[in-house]
């Protein structure tokens, strides 16, 4: 007893010098329309901690994340999402001088202006565990040099490690690989050809890489902004590395004694490329005008095209027209583009937002709780794909967060879309998808 | 008699008589020369059913001659902690503003040319809440001497330049001794009485005037948001690279 109570103090005494925050939260989905296999609603709780500790110019940070799913906890092993994790996001230390900053360890960045897709924010990982329209994002090992200017900074980072991606397994609803796939027409085993059969399809998370997962990738930034009448953010990012797009290897292991214990991976794989990137912001007038692109140049992978990523938005707020509400009203669009039309398309590498326009609202109440409202409807111009979605965030008791959230995707009946794969019957892949509709609240609990 | 009388009217207008413009000069020029500052703030937020939450600050302000550079940074709520807001202000042209989201890492740039937009869902707007800048307003004529709570204070009417303000005119009342600012009206676009502020606990800190309390009424939907300053200290000695837009990620 004497020993926990002095461990109690210790601890207590040494979490003093540290600025803690935070937050516990429980978050709940329910799945009005969902594919056959696929649960009907999801329960996660989740827990953040973040301890800041600062003396002079240096600065320690430790940010870890952990989450529960209820199915996990199942007794029966085929109902597991797989979701349940402990996670070290952040952990560096940070020097501070006159006009440099150094920094080493692992941290999440966020590099872009868009609201809804950012395709220049690279550096980290999605998180594939969760909703992948949460943009959870997994840290990562790197180590920065800054030189700052009087209106801007100028970066060399050095990514140390290339992050595998772990997956949900397949009854979560977000699960976008078929679990069973068809084998090839004329599959030759032992000399004859046998009939068509399924194979159980799995995703492996080891990262495939063409010189390792330990091969440096390197970042040069400059960002800064300008003086003039129409203020401009502009940011110009150079990367030699591994990309961010990855391409997915299928690995067949047949089992000819046994057929039915053959089996499928899917694989993530990633490449080499050289690769320009830029994100800027403009006010003009009331207006913010936003662009992000990058052009990018695969060095040496064969499946892989050299390709452009655009997006264009805009965002324009309205003060006091609904009472004392504030209505920012935002547009953008998107466009991913490949050089060669042999090699991989944007549907084999899951890029969902190719041609895509989006047009959404986020009304600020004013209120005593900080209450918004965020409206918003993506649509595919080329898959005839619509994705619908509306959430209400609000603040009670001054510490707790609730978000009401409800999403409507209506995926693309023809194309193997990565929305169509989600909802499509996986014995029948070509069959029409079944619409996902999602009913969200996540109320989180801040400290 | 009416001599004595005559004689003391006449010095007590010429003591008075002031042009409105003349008066916005020395009720600004006793606020200056405060260099850099540093203040812990609180915000009470107070709804028309007399419900509050209260938010708190700690902000940095330096002093420029072509408008203040501004460092705000939330303390509370805790689901806001470490927000910051990043101000310029320019006489000339649209001010510069930032705000950096801890929990996306984010820095996003504010378009601010429409200044009437609520501050954090206060009572007060951006406009409010930017340094007083003498050239941002038209004056006409002299100022009146009124009463306001048994105290002699100028009345002093300003139409703001710009078009994008959300005001069609402002009323200060200035106290006649000491040129501080004591209550402001706001006229919005309708040009109806929109807002009431009342500026309080004055005190000199190494010679210059600072103000510690200020309360914005807003008469058309009854809520009240009242901004307090405490442990503010002068003259610190801050720098333009404090405010350099690294110290949002800071």
């Amino acid at each position: 007893m004497r020993l926990l109570l002095l461990l109690l103090t210790l601890s207590v005494s040494a979490l003093a010098e540290f600025e803690v925050a935070g937050y516990v939260g429980l978050n709940m989905q329910d799945f009005l329309a969902k594919p056959a296999g696929k649960h009907q609603y999801n329960i996660t709780a989740e827990q953040r901690l973040e301890l800041t500790y600062s003396e002079d110019e240096f600065k320690y940070f430790l940010n870890i994340y952990a989450q529960e799913d209820a199915y996990d906890f199942h007794e029966d092993e085929r109902e597991h999402n797989k979701r349940t994790f402990a996670r070290v996001d952040e952990a560096y230390i940070e020097y501070e001088g006159d006009t440099s900053k150094f920094f080493i360890g692992r941290n999440v960045r966020f590099w872009g202006a868009l609201e809804v897709r950012n395709i220049t924010d690279v550096f980290n990982p999605l998180e594939f565990r969760n909703d992948p329209t949460s943009g959870d994002k997994l840290g990562v090992w790197n180590a920065q040099y800054t030189h700052y200017t009087d209106s801007g900074e100028l970066s060399v980072i050095v990514k140390f490690y290339e992050e595998e991606q772990k997956m949900a397994a397949y009854p979560y609803v977000y699960y976008f690989l078929p679990p069973v796939v068809s084998s090839p027409e004329g599959t030759v085993i032992g000399g004859q050809v046998i009939p068509s059969f399924d194979l159980a399809a799995s995703y492996d998370s080891t990262l495939d890489s063409e010189k390792g997962q330990d091969h440096p990738s390197l970042f040069l930034t400059y960002s800064g902004s300008t003086d003039w009448d129409s203020a401009l953010d502009y940011a110009v990012i150079y990367e030699h590395g591994y990309d961010a797009q990855r391409k997915f290897n299928i690995n067949e292991f047949i089992n000819k004694n046994d057929l039915n214990a053959s089996t499928i991976t899917f694989q993530q794989s990633v490449y080499l490329v050289n690769k320009f990137m830029t994100y800027n912001t403009m006010v003009l007038g009331s207006a913010l005008i936003k662009l992000e692109a990058q052009a990018v140049d695969v060095i040496s992978d064969k499946d892989i095209s050299d390709y452009i990523h655009i997006g264009l938005g805009t965002e324009y707020t309205l003060n006091g027209l609904l009472g004392e509400a504030d209505i920012g009203l935002m547009a953008e669009y998107y466009k991913y583009y490949r050089f060669d039309k042999e090699k991989r398309s944007d549907l084999e590498l899951f890029e969902t937002m190719q041609n895509d326009l989006f047009i959404g609202a986020r009304i600020t109440f004013n209120d005593l709780r900080d209450s918004s409202l965020i409206i918003a409807s993506i649509i595919d111009l080329s898959y005839a794909e619509q994705v619908y979605s509306a959430k209400y965030e609000t603040r009670l008791f001054e510490s707790i967060n609730i978000a009401l959230d409800y999403q409507y995707i209506n995926a693309s009946e023809n194309t193997f879309t990565a929305y169509h794969l989600m909802g499509s019957d996986p014995y029948n892949p070509k069959a029409k998808p079944i619409d996902n509709q999602r009913l969200g609240l996540d109320v989180s609990y801040h400290f | 008699m009416l001599k004595i009388t005559m004689l003391s009217l006449m010095t007590t207008l010429s003591l008075f008589a002031i042009s409105n413009h003349e008066l916005a000069v020395k009720s600004d020029a006793v606020m200056k020369g405060f260099g850099s500052s540093e203040a812990k703030m609180s915000m009470t937020l107070i709804n028309a059913s007399g419900s509050k939450r209260e938010r708190s600050m700690y902000m940095k302000v330096l002093e420029k001659e072509g408008g203040n550079k501004s460092l705000m940074e939330f303390l509370t709520p805790s689901d806001v902690k470490g927000t910051k807001f990043l101000s310029y202000e320019h006489t000339k042209k649209d001010d510069d503003q930032w705000l950096y989201l801890p929990a996306l890492k984010r820095v996003k740039r504010i378009a601010s040319r429409n200044k009437s937009g609520a501050f954090m869902g206060s009572e007060f707007s951006y406009e409010d809440l930017s340094a007083f800048n003498i050239d941002k307003y038209n004056y006409v004529g002299d100022a009146e001497v009124v009463e306001l709570d048994g105290k002699k204070v100028y009345k002093s009417p300003r139409t703001p330049k710009s078009k994008d303000s959300g005001y069609t005119k402002q009323v200060s009342y200035v106290d006649v001794e000491t040129f501080l600012a004591q209550k402001v009206e706001y006229f919005d676009r309708k040009k109806e009485l929109l807002k009431v502020s009342l500026f309080s606990g004055y005190n000199k800190v190494e010679g210059i005037w600072r103000v510690s309390r200020i309360s914005m009424k807003n008469l058309q939907n009854d809520k009240e948001t009242v901004l307090i300053w405490s442990d503010e200290k002068i003259k610190i000695g801050l720098k333009d690279k404090d405010f350099h837009k690294r110290v949002l990620k800071k």
